[in-house]
């Protein structure tokens, strides 16, 4: 079967998405192949690394990547997880599905220690929810085909 | 009232307990239903693990998520271990949250080692029901 190539985008390539593309690889590695960007990339917070490793998933080695490098690439699925990228992402060619899954930047917390670990931790529980009902959508088949 | 519904697959041993210390945690603000996509019976095991808390669950019984059908809830948390455990999806819901937990009715053994398997479970659980909770008093 060939892999769906889903790529996931916010603004930074920070958090969010960072968070998404490990949740989908884990959950899915068989379905998709999963890359994601930033429209304004900034270095993967360690804070995303490290609550994904708290559930046993290791993001340590995903970078946070322009999605200028992405350009002429073909993609079945786009998925957007802020309201900035949602505003600021290009159209890509081959008119791939899209999706928008708002999600709060975590980043922006003004949190200081354990809170702000909570604030990553309930993120990474909403998205890892957000996926799971896509990916079961798609197995009972009343996920749009990508 | 907020109410909160916890799924996994057999509604027998993790969102029996989930809903037991959902109930418990939400010191009457919240009203909890769980349910599974295969429900069976509730785990001996999970009751009795609850009980050491001082939470008594063996009332519950095993439910079809079917009999939740056209209900909203605010929450709905799904407490399976991944996709390839046949984690459930409800439709509705505004939001929604997903646990990873191992099933602990999975490990064979003595009862005493399948007490423990549900033992470290449950307390994986209560500590995400408070974590919950807490993020919302912060």
């Amino acid at each position: 079967m060939n892999k769906k190539r889903v790529l996931i985008v916010c603004s930074g390539n920070s958090a969010r998405s960072q968070i998404a593309e490990g949740l989908i690889r884990y959950e899915a590695d068989e379905e998709f192949e999963v890359f994601s960007a930033g429209t304004h990339p900034v270095p993967v917070r360690e804070e995303a690394v490290s609550v994904m490793r708290e559930i046993g998933i290791d993001i340590s080695g995903q970078n946070s990547k322009a999605l200028s490098q992405f350009e002429g690439l073909d993609f079945d699925l786009v998925i957007t997880v802020c309201d900035q990228a949602r505003e600021d992402c290009p159209v890509l060619p081959g008119d791939p599905q899209r999706l928008h899954w708002p999600f709060d930047d975590p980043a922006t917390s003004t949190e200081v220690g354990e809170a702000r670990f909570q604030a990553f931790r309930l993120l990474r529980d909403r998205i890892h929810g957000r996926v799971m009902v896509f990916l079961g959508e798609g197995a009972r088949g009343d996920r749009e085909p990508v | 009232m907020k109410r909160i519904l916890v799924l996994c697959t057999g509604n027998s041993a993790r969102s029996q307990m989930g809903e037991g210390l959902f109930r418990q945690e939400g010191h009457g603000g919240y009203e909890v239903e769980s349910a599974g996509t295969k429900p069976s019976q509730v785990r001996p095991e999970a009751i009795a693990v609850m009980k050491e808390l001082g939470i008594d669950i063996s009332g519950h019984r095993s439910k079809s998520v079917n009999e939740f059908d056209g209900q909203s809830f605010d929450y709905v948390i799904t407490v399976c271990d991944n996709a390839r455990d046949n984690c459930p999806v409800f439709p509705a819901g505004t939001e929604r949250i997903h646990w990873s937990f191992e099933d602990p009715a999975a490990v064979q053994g003595t009862e005493e080692q399948r007490l423990s398997a549900f033992r470290r479970i449950r307390d994986q659980i209560h500590e995400k029901v408070r974590a919950f909770f807490a993020s919302f008093s912060a």
